[in-house]
């Protein structure tokens, strides 16, 4: 079926691992020349079960798919086994992520074997091609691509799973580097189309080529997620929030995982509107966002205060997200054990942090905070308000400047302090 | 040769699709990003504009579904991403497929 691979082999680098792989892969192509039945399991689970070699497993199968020919189904066992062999006598890179055992390297083939199949039958299903050979010329092309990306990988000692995000509505004019090795840079193509392949996989169909993508390691990834994530809502106003998120195998064979974004980090709403252009004059304020974020992202008061700030952005009425915000304003500017007199020291200290001129600019804040927190009152209590999307974003810029304003106070660290200083006018 | 637009199925907007041909019957299984929304849009040959006295219309009539078939077919794989800041002219004769290849011209003004 895949015939002679005619194309530079100088790309290979170990012309016995690459026969094997050949074989293997023409073995099971001619094996399992058959469509697709989605009865007898996925591509991966039929090649995983050949590949293990159990040769009474084999014989089950075949009485139970008499349209499999037993010297096909035979020839795949040898060459798996074969090809287990090449793989666990090369020099080859063994250190995690890379498999070490029989079995691990099994499981790589079977991903390997699989990625084929379902470009196999993508390429029948269109049956664009008006001649076997043509045909075959094509899947040689496919084969060859892949070996040399898993060869690639095997003989790679710096490779890691990692994770891929999508901002939704969101530009960059260029690579921004965070703390190693968070980026976000443009995405490339081979990283799109593993992307697509995830989306396909999950029945989502392809809706917007995301130009720019962050991509992180996989430790500690929600944190990371929430975090740039409330540092570019801090930076502005825009909607921004997060699409899909993939987890990308270091395997290059192997199918990415898609993943739910982290509760307050999603993007909800209408993706048409005024984009979220990350722009070079805001690099500079969006990486000192971020390295504020990280030294306050574990102190009690702005957990919560973050916390609120961002469920805010997934709330669909209005009432929700001004109650959000307001939890998130009291988090900051109260005391554990404060329960009275909320408004009168609630508007006095808001006023105090973000205003430095006039007393009179000061007044007016204050009153403004004031009346706002009678509407929270008024929607706790289940009372109809008239609260319009204008105060709303009043409201959510008072909140970011705060959170900014007390992220950058040198006392951040000693919430008391912060609030003793503030009501002492100091 | 026709200037073939395309309509964006999100947010309506019609842009230009970067090909010029005989006929939308030779531009099989493309995809565009709208320059508008940044979705990305399918297109099959009778869903093609065309300008008639700077009036849009679709590009495709009834018989051109029979068109008679083509000497040369070039597959074009994705799903990448193909930038075009110049008009690209399909020769006659010719049927470009494209397994979901992305289509972004740059060039939104005539």
């Amino acid at each position: 079926m895949m015939g002679e691979i005619g194309r530079p082999k100088e790309k290979v680098l170990n012309p016995n691992l690459f026969k094997s792989m050949q074989d293997l892969t023409n073995a099971f192509m001619e094996g399992l020349d058959k469509p697709f039945f989605p009865d007898y399991g996925s591509w991966f689970d039929r090649v995983r079960t050949l590949i293990r070699g159990d040769t009474d497993l084999a014989a089950k199968i075949l009485e139970r798919r008499p349209d499999l020919e037993e010297d096909k189904v035979s020839q795949c066992l040898v060459f798996a086994g074969k090809c287990l062999k090449s793989l666990l006598e090369e020099d080859i890179c063994r250190n995690p992520p890379h498999a070490s055992t029989e079995d691990g390297y099994r499981d790589e083939l079977a991903f390997f074997l699989e990625k084929l199949f379902r470009k196999r039958e993508r390429v029948r299903v269109r049956a664009v091609f008006a001649t076997k050979e043509a045909l075959n010329r094509h899947l040689n092309r496919i084969f060859l691509k892949e070996y040399l990306r898993y060869e690639d990988y095997l003989y790679q000692e710096s490779v890691s799973d990692s994770l891929i995000g999508q901002f939704q509505n969101f530009t960059c004019s260029k690579r921004v580097e965070l703390e190693n090795p968070v980026v976000i840079r443009e995405i490339t193509q081979e990283e799109f189309h593993s992307m697509v392949e995830a989306d396909e996989r999950h029945g989502n169909e392809l809706e917007s080529y995301p130009e720019f993508i962050l991509h992180m390691p996989v430790e500690n990834w929600r944190r990371q997620l929430i975090r740039l994530t409330t540092a570019l809502r801090l930076l502005k106003r825009q909607r921004i929030g997060l699409g899909r998120i993939y987890y990308a195998f270091a395997l290059p064979c192997r199918s990415w995982n898609v993943i739910d974004a982290p509760p307050g980090t999603k993007f909800v709403g209408e993706t048409m509107g005024d984009c979220f252009n990350l722009s070079n004059a805001e690099e500079e304020e969006f990486k000192q966002l971020w390295d504020r974020l990280g030294r306050v992202e574990e102190i009690g008061y702005f957990t919560m205060s973050i916390r609120r700030f961002n469920f805010a952005y997934e709330r669909e009425r209005l009432e929700d997200r001004w109650v959000d915000y307001f939890i998130s304003l009291e988090a900051l500017y109260s005391k554990t054990n404060e329960l009275t007199e909320v408004t009168h020291r609630l508007a006095t200290r808001v006023s105090r942090a973000l205003v430095n001129g006039s007393l009179d600019d000061r007044r007016k804040l204050r009153q403004k905070i004031k009346r706002w927190y009678g509407i929270r009152s008024k929607i706790v209590h289940g009372v109809q308000t008239d609260l319009s999307f204008e105060q709303l974003e009043d409201l959510e810029g008072v909140l970011a400047r705060s959170l900014k304003w007390s992220m950058s106070h040198r006392e951040y660290n000693d919430h008391n302090k912060i609030i003793d200083l503030l009501d002492l006018g100091s | 040769m026709k200037r073939l637009y395309v309509k964006c199925s999100s947010c309506s907007y019609v842009f230009p699709s970067g090909f010029k041909a005989e006929s939308a019957t030779q531009l099989v299984g493309f995809f565009y990003i709208c320059p508008n929304c940044r979705k990305i849009v399918s297109c099959s040959p009778p869903e093609y504009l065309e300008k008639f006295n700077e009036e849009l219309k679709k590009s495709m009539k009834d018989e051109e579904s029979f068109a008679t078939p083509f000497e040369k077919r070039v597959e074009i794989m994705g799903p990448d991403v193909f930038d075009l800041d110049k008009e690209l002219v399909v020769k006659s004769g010719t049927l470009l497929s494209s397994d979901r290849a992305i289509i972004r011209y740059r060039q939104a003004t005539e």
